[in-house]
């Protein structure tokens, strides 16, 4: 059985020495999306749109005003005294934030009498907005007074934060890109593997030889699982040495983990190889099942436990969820099998289960 | 004319001729839109609390309750000792831990500062900072009993008043949907059409390149319109997100975002010499950088200077731009012109540039 699954699996390697250029894509790629997109993406809201309106002229107002532009979060687009031009600021979207200083402010503070300063917000993205708030609400609090109104003394927070202190964004995301940008790659590395054959009729000549179904997938699976590792190890590397993400825990596990979710990938890859008639529909189905769903359930990007309980249900059949959770805990958190074996258990069961999909159809079709 | 219509009656023939792709293209679109849409939320709700209680006074039960109360905490542990909460973060049972020290009440009630200790999992930078914003609104209702600002800051936000990521986000999903549909519709139109050589079938005809593109070009910006018309009506009925602009200027700004992504995938398709080629070139080279350059998720203004600059030939920015105007801010050419502007000026390079290549190819 061995020498029949390896002879597949040379067939398959100088099938695809011929033509070398899919290696290539398939090593390479991944370590340059993950190079360039872990440059570009992060979600640290800086260089905010500013507008000013100034109504009050004082120089408290300046003052403020002052304090918001040296804070380091906002871009000054422009000062006015006129509120109606901010509906073309923003419609526009060249301003995202608008600090309106009432006529009277400084007056008011001169005199030690409650006021007020306005934030108008355009709100669409909700999460920028939210940001801009905090901002905004710790730089009016950190160049105005508080005045003592009953005794009662205040409760404040002393906050500290774990596993990634200053909160970058790029250590969190990163180990999110590596795991979207490997599902992606061992699903398309698969998913005509079976089908091509089909199209052109060579299905034909490998029922004629005694393979049986398991040696034909596994033979097919081999040489990909060995070239998506290498892409693994390359863009985890490259994570490490340029995104400052920590390798804390174990590399043995990690390496465990890793191919556990590189063989559930490439079978979800098979198993529509088996399904699809041609290979336009394999490449459809494995985009449409791959692409989106591994970016948006996999608590890459949005956080599961947001989402309504139904999906977060669902999310449950995407195996970049585990993985996910997997990956940080041990690079992030350094923690042991014993706090995520869960996860390893949830990526087997993908893995058979697909595997064994794949092998029914295919015995099938033989 | 008439060669162009004869192409056109084949490929669309063709189309019916597959069973299994017609529900993808007619179906998948509005499902994929109904689940989606659901997960795309930046909306941080219910996250796992531990509670570390060290004061054991009333007022400390009612500050815990107050997190309870919230709908953004949710308390997943309890544990008397500090020492607990490590634990707790690290397997992942709670995101934030609060601990309450002993004394706290007392120096609340003596007119001093209460302190209490917020550990959070930077791990997920995202929810985290937005979980320790929330907690610090949390105590700021509860501090609020003793002092006040003497400037407060009145936030009015516009487009979106109730900062629902679901309105910013759902049409951001449905255009990503539509991209990746469309694309794929022609990705392999040629490259197909030659690996199992009825390309050279094709080139003994009469037809130009011209009528073969846009023999491939037309049906499939019809089957994208159909399915643009039937993922709207999931944002619009399904989601309730807010249509403020106008219906028909959304519809008209759809054609040129077809038009840019069916001409991509027949540029791949010309590019590739099979179809493997044609699938690897889709996934990594012509959706990745749409999906991640477009402002979807992460905003343009954060990106370094170079990738701002790139991003200004990515179709799918324009169109969630202008889908995001015309929904949340009910703005309408006269303000999204330039986008218009590009997206057309795009797909025009693009097609212009998929002939030349075929014709090379065919030469």
């Amino acid at each position: 059985m061995i020498r029949r699954t390896l002879a597949v699996a040379v067939k398959e390697l100088l099938q695809l020495r011929r033509d070398w250029r899919v290696v290539f894509t398939l090593v390479l790629m991944p370590v340059a999306l993950v190079l360039i997109y872990g440059y570009a993406l992060s979600f640290d809201v800086e260089h905010i749109r500013l507008v000013i309106v100034d109504q009050d002229g004082s120089r408290a107002a300046r003052e403020v005003a002052r304090a918001f532009l040296s804070s380091g979060h906002f871009d000054h687009i422009g000062t006015t005294r006129d509120v109606r031009e901010l509906d073309r600021w923003l419609d526009t979207g060249h301003a995202q934030v608008a600090l309106v200083v009432p006529s009277g402010y400084g007056a008011d503070l001169a005199a030690h009498r409650f006021t007020t300063l306005q934030l108008v917000l355009d709100g669409s993205d909700s999460q920028t907005a939210n940001t801009v708030l905090a901002y905004a609400q710790q730089i009016v609090a950190s160049v105005t007074p508080l005045v003592r109104v009953s005794g009662t003394g205040p409760a404040l927070a002393a906050p500290l934060v774990w596993y990634n202190p200053d909160l970058a964004s790029a250590r969190f995301l990163v180990p999110g890109l590596v795991a979207f940008i490997l599902m992606i790659t061992a699903v398309i590395a698969t998913a005509l593997a079976v089908v091509r054959e089909k199209e052109r009729g060579t299905l034909e000549s490998l029922r004629a030889t005694p393979l049986m179904a398991l040696e034909l997938l596994i033979g097919k699976t081999l040489p990909y699982l060995v070239i998506a590792s290498a892409a693994a190890a390359a863009s985890l590397t490259l994570a490490w040495a340029l995104f400052d993400v920590p390798i804390r825990g174990s590399l043995g596990w990690l390496a465990v983990v890793t191919v556990l979710y590189l063989l559930g990938g490439l079978g979800w890859g098979v198993l529509i190889s088996t399904l699809a008639e041609t290979q336009q529909v394999a490449f459809q189905v494995s985009l449409l099942s791959s692409m989106l769903p591994t970016m948006l359930l996999s608590g890459f990007i949005f956080p599961i436990s947001s989402m309504p309980e139904a999906l977060q249900w669902i999310s449950h059949i995407v195996p970049a969820r585990y993985f996910l959770v997997a990956l940080r805990a041990i690079v992030l958190k350094g923690a042991g099998p014993e706090m995520w074996w869960q996860q390893v258990v949830g990526l087997v069961v993908y893995a058979t289960v697909v595997g064994s999909l794949a092998t029914a159809r295919t015995v099938r079709s033989l | 004319m008439r060669a162009l219509l004869v192409i056109l009656v084949k490929e669309l023939r063709q189309l019916r001729r597959d069973p299994k792709i017609l529900p993808i293209l007619f179906l998948a679109p509005a499902f994929q839109l109904v689940i989606l849409g659901y997960a795309a939320t930046t909306d941080v709700r219910h996250v796992e609390l531990a509670v570390c209680d060290l004061d054991r006074s009333a007022e400390s039960r009612r500050l815990v309750q107050r997190f309870e109360g919230s709908t953004y905490f949710r308390v997943t542990g309890r544990v008397d000792d500090q020492n607990g909460l490590d634990r707790l973060l690290q397997d992942g049972t709670a995101r934030v831990a609060l601990t309450i020290p002993a004394g706290f009440a007392a120096e609340r009630n003596a007119g001093r500062v209460g302190t209490v200790q917020l550990l959070t999992d930077g791990s997920d930078a995202m929810s985290g900072s937005a979980a320790l914003g929330y907690a610090n609104g949390v105590l700021r209702s509860v501090a609020a009993a003793g002092v006040r600002p003497l400037v407060e800051l009145r936030p009015v936000v516009l487009y979106n008043p109730d900062l629902a990521s679901r309105n910013f986000m759902v049409p951001a999903v449905l255009s990503l949907i539509l991209m990746i549909m469309t694309m794929m519709l022609t990705a392999m139109a040629i490259v197909r059409e030659s690996e199992t050589g009825t390309l050279e079938q094709l080139l003994v005809t009469p037809l130009t390149p011209g009528h073969l593109i846009l023999g491939k070009l037309i049906p499939y910006a019809l089957v994208g319109l159909v399915e643009a018309l039937s993922t709207l009506p999931v944002a619009l009925f399904w989601f309730r997100v807010p249509l403020r602009g106008s219906l028909l200027t959304l519809l008209a700004f759809t054609v040129p975002f077809m038009l840019c992504n069916l001409g991509l995938g027949l540029l791949i398709s010309t590019i590739s010499r099979t179809q493997q080629q044609a699938m690897m070139l889709t996934a990594f080279v012509f959706m990745m950088p749409q999906i991640y350059l477009s402002g979807f998720a992460f905003p343009i203004q954060n990106m370094p200077k170079g990738f701002q600059l790139v991003t200004y030939l990515v179709p799918l920015r324009y169109y969630i731009t202008i889908l995001r105007g015309i929904f949340l801010k009910g703005i309408g050419i006269e303000v999204l012109w330039p986008q218009a502007l590009a997206l057309t000026g795009l797909g025009v390079a693009i097609l212009l540039l998929a002939r030349m290549r075929f014709r090379r190819r065919l030469g």
